[in-house]
């Protein structure tokens, strides 16, 4: 799409409403991809002109200046673009509302020498709340060409292309100098009256009425994120599975591939997609949710009302989202993390959101849980969260001691006048989302998947098809390393637990499955690959409809209980499965089943979090957190076992108590001085 | 001469000095406008260390007490 056309920039301060500008110049024409080395968005979108010209529109990130950098990176990519690349026209957008201020960015561009077009928007607002905007004063004031537009309803746009067309025609026009505060008095007018967002503030930002409005929309963003998306996700497992892994299996059988190369495409690759495939929905649904809130203006009150509390933490109130996401899946949390616009603050969020345990954990603690400690369920679950948030909020308050200490923040952000959300802008702004994570974040968690099913699939004896089985190299694997975790209380023999632990990465309600058939008694005899039949997709296409009619007639259940901690309990009514007589006798004790819980909540993100956390933060930053959290959940694992032992061997147990804190504190001063090394560089160069 | 923390709601004054403490402030306050001379209004003070909203030329702004501490008003 480019340098086949004329190209045009559109530039802006924040909220201006600039991308509404460009999703109706646009329309569906639209490519998102990254800046070069940093994760700012790059929009680009093809522009019809009434005279049948095409011409690409680019979408530079929202800035208050081009010299100053207070927003990080976006200045720079907008500065750099209008250097290096030749824009044939520069659209600088303006709120009519807020004229005075918005014309502070105009010197800057008019520096750049390129040919401007000024887009007065939201002159309705203007109108409405009484303020006079002289559009024919600031076209003379500056010498520039302006147009006024209503980007919301469309109004001015067809106008705005026939001068766009015009200018790429002959720009006949030399910018007059002029005093930016002494133009702004001339164009703008503003009125004394209080503004519809004061107004609205009094409501939403009232001392009372705030907070239950807060808990209110939070209350309804998580049930409609995570509990409705997640309706749609046995559908889309259902289907892709039946489609990617069962078609491949029997599209490779076929033509007769050999077993192994079988199981990469369909186990590995086709596994692969089926698992990006499960998050389409939630990830949609929540995005759905935060642009229409985005869009709204009510992120930023939001963020005000929680501001206090997370200030205690040292985040900004904007990270309060991300980290109430997680507790329904670490994914979306991760990416509902670029929301936030200070770096130190966005790591730290990326870092500590994967400790929030997430719905997919809930399913192995009410499976160990109910085995162990069907009684106790629901305060051994309750104790699991809370562990997680604290651990989340030591991890947090540290970074910001050791790693964060030397970088100032400023805490002052713009709230943006409340508008009601347009459904172009949130479908647009969704779908690139949901197009990032599948395209970028997806190949990443498809590498991941691919080795560890074959590892799953590839038997000690060279053959394939061994999954949830003892003979898989991951089994083996698991027999060797079952001995790293007798410290944590898992049992000399429990190799399945450990076998757990791998499959776990792929998504954490995998551990359900795995440790359900391991502990199972071997009764089905193998048949590995022989009858490899044609998936009957009709047939898989009508369970998953039907999967999502009976998940939707759950829903009503998680209105009320939106983590579905109901479940706990629930199931010790059912008959007990066959394998809870193993896994009751492969665990030492209760505790250890509760140890083995607690490291499963830390040990590690499931590979989507990390395929994501990897694309938004870099690998270096993904590295540090896992090193970190793999650390901390085997100290934190293990010296709870230990501690059960203080009475029965008091000098063992606390000899591995104080030894192994020792090792922590050194490794731990170990990391963070290879972090603190050089620490800006190297995030600098992990795309922030 | 007030900081901006300590005007209440309601209140208006014309912003006088930034201290130099947080440069990032500092910085941050340049380029959204909030320079000596600005007429700053006061929309909602809170209680504490959270944040307070202002008015700045029409737009509307959220800042933690702690910051407004560095921000030197003149109450007209």
């Amino acid at each position: 799409m480019r340098d086949t056309t004329a190209q045009i920039a559109i530039i802006g301060s924040p909220n201006c409403g600039k991308t509404t500008l460009f999703n109706r110049l646009t329309g569906t024409h639209q490519k998102t991809g990254n800046w070069p080395g940093v994760t700012v968005e790059r929009k680009d979108g093809r522009l019809n002109l009434p005279s049948g010209q095409k011409v690409t529109a680019v979408d530079l990130p929202g800035v208050y200046s081009l010299h100053d950098d207070i927003q990080g990176v976006e200045a720079r990519v907008a500065h750099r673009y209008l250097n290096e690349h030749n824009p044939e026209l520069v659209l600088v957008v303006l709120d009519a509302t807020r004229l005075g201020r918005q014309l502070s960015l105009l010197p800057d561009i008019i520096a750049t020498g390129k040919p401007i077009l000024l887009v007065v928007n939201m002159l309705d607002s203007a109108k409405a709340e009484g303020i006079d905007v002289d559009t024919a004063a600031l076209a003379q004031g500056t010498g520039l060409p302006v147009v006024g537009v209503v980007s919301s309803t469309g109004e001015g746009i067809l106008a705005l292309k026939i001068k766009i067309q015009a200018l790429l025609e002959a720009y006949p026009l030399v910018a007059a100098h002029f005093d930016v505060a002494e133009l702004a008095r001339r164009v703008y007018r503003p009125t004394g009256q209080v503004s519809r967002t004061q107004k609205i503030d009094r409501w939403l930002l009232h001392p009372f009425y705030a907070l239950p409005f807060f808990l209110l929309v939070m209350y309804m963003l998580f049930t409609l994120a995570v509990n409705l998306g997640a309706v749609f996700i046995d559908f889309f497992d259902i289907v892709l599975g039946s489609i990617f892994v069962e078609g491949t299996r029997w599209l490779a059988a076929s033509i007769g591939l050999p077993a192994g190369l079988q199981a990469v495409l369909a186990d590995g690759l086709g596994g692969g997609i089926q698992l990006v495939g499960t998050f389409i929905p939630v990830i949609g649904c929540l995005y759905l949710c935060m642009s229409a809130l985005e869009d709204s203006g009510y992120l930023s009150r939001a963020a005000f009302v929680i501001d206090r509390m997370m200030a205690k933490i040292g985040l900004p109130g904007q990270a309060f989202i991300p980290l109430i996401i997680g507790f329904g899946c670490n994914v979306p949390a991760v990416m509902a993390a670029r929301a936030l616009g200070q770096e130190s603050a966005r790591l730290t969020t990326i870092f500590i959101a994967p400790f929030m345990s997430c719905g997919a954990r809930l399913s192995v603690y009410v499976f160990v849980g109910t085995a162990f400690f069907p009684a106790q369920a629901q305060n051994a679950i309750f104790a699991l969260y809370l562990l997680g948030i604290l651990v989340a909020i030591g991890s947090a308050w540290l970074l910001r001691r050791k790693l964060f200490k030397d970088m100032a923040a400023a805490t002052i952000t713009e709230m943006p006048a409340y508008h009601r959300p347009l459904l172009r802008n949130v479908f647009t702004q969704t779908w690139h989302r949901l197009h990032s994570f599948i395209w970028r974040a997806g190949k990443r968690i498809l590498v991941v998947v691919l080795v560890l099913n074959v590892f799953a699939s590839w038997g000690t004896d060279g053959s394939w098809g061994n999954q949830d089985s003892e003979n898989s190299l991951l089994s083996a694997t698991g027999k060797v390393m079952t001995p790293m975790f007798i410290p944590l209380g898992v049992g000399e023999s429990n190799w399945p637990a450990t076998v757990g632990l791998f499959t776990g990465l792929f998504a954490k309600e995998v551990v359900v499955g795995t440790l359900d058939t391991l502990y199972a008694p071997v009764i089905v005899e193998q048949a590995t690959g022989n009858a490899v039949t044609a998936p009957d997709i009709g047939a898989d296409m009508k369970a998953g409809l039907f999967s999502i009619v009976t998940n939707l007639a759950g829903l009503s259940g998680a209105l009320l209980d939106p983590l579905g901690l109901g479940a706990v309990g629930q199931d010790s009514e059912h008959d007990a499965p066959a394998s809870y007589a193993a896994m009751l006798s492969l665990f030492p004790s209760a505790w250890g089943a509760f140890c083995y819980l607690v490291f499963i909540l830390l040990y590690a993100p499931c590979v989507a979090t990390i395929g994501v956390m990897q694309k938004e933060a870099g690998h270096v930053w993904l590295g540090f957190s896992v090193v970190w959290s793999l650390l901390l959940s085997y100290w934190l694992a293990s010296n709870l076992w230990h501690a059960s032992l203080l009475l029965s061997s008091p000098l063992m147990a606390l000899g591995w108590i104080v030894s192994s804190s020792a090792v922590l504190l050194i490794a731990y001063q170990l990391i963070m001085l290879y972090m603190q090394r050089d620490f800006k560089n190297r995030i600098a160069a992990v795309n922030i | 001469m007030k900081r901006l923390n300590e005007l209440i709601a309601g209140q208006q004054g014309t912003v006088s000095q930034l201290e130099t403490v947080n440069e990032l402030l500092v910085r941050q306050c340049k380029t959204l406008g909030l320079i000596p001379g600005a007429v700053i209004e006061v929309l909602r003070q809170s209680r504490g260390a959270g944040p307070m909203q202002i008015k700045c030329e029409g737009t509307l702004y959220a800042i933690r007490s702690s910051d407004a501490a560095l921000i030197c008003i003149k109450v007209a």
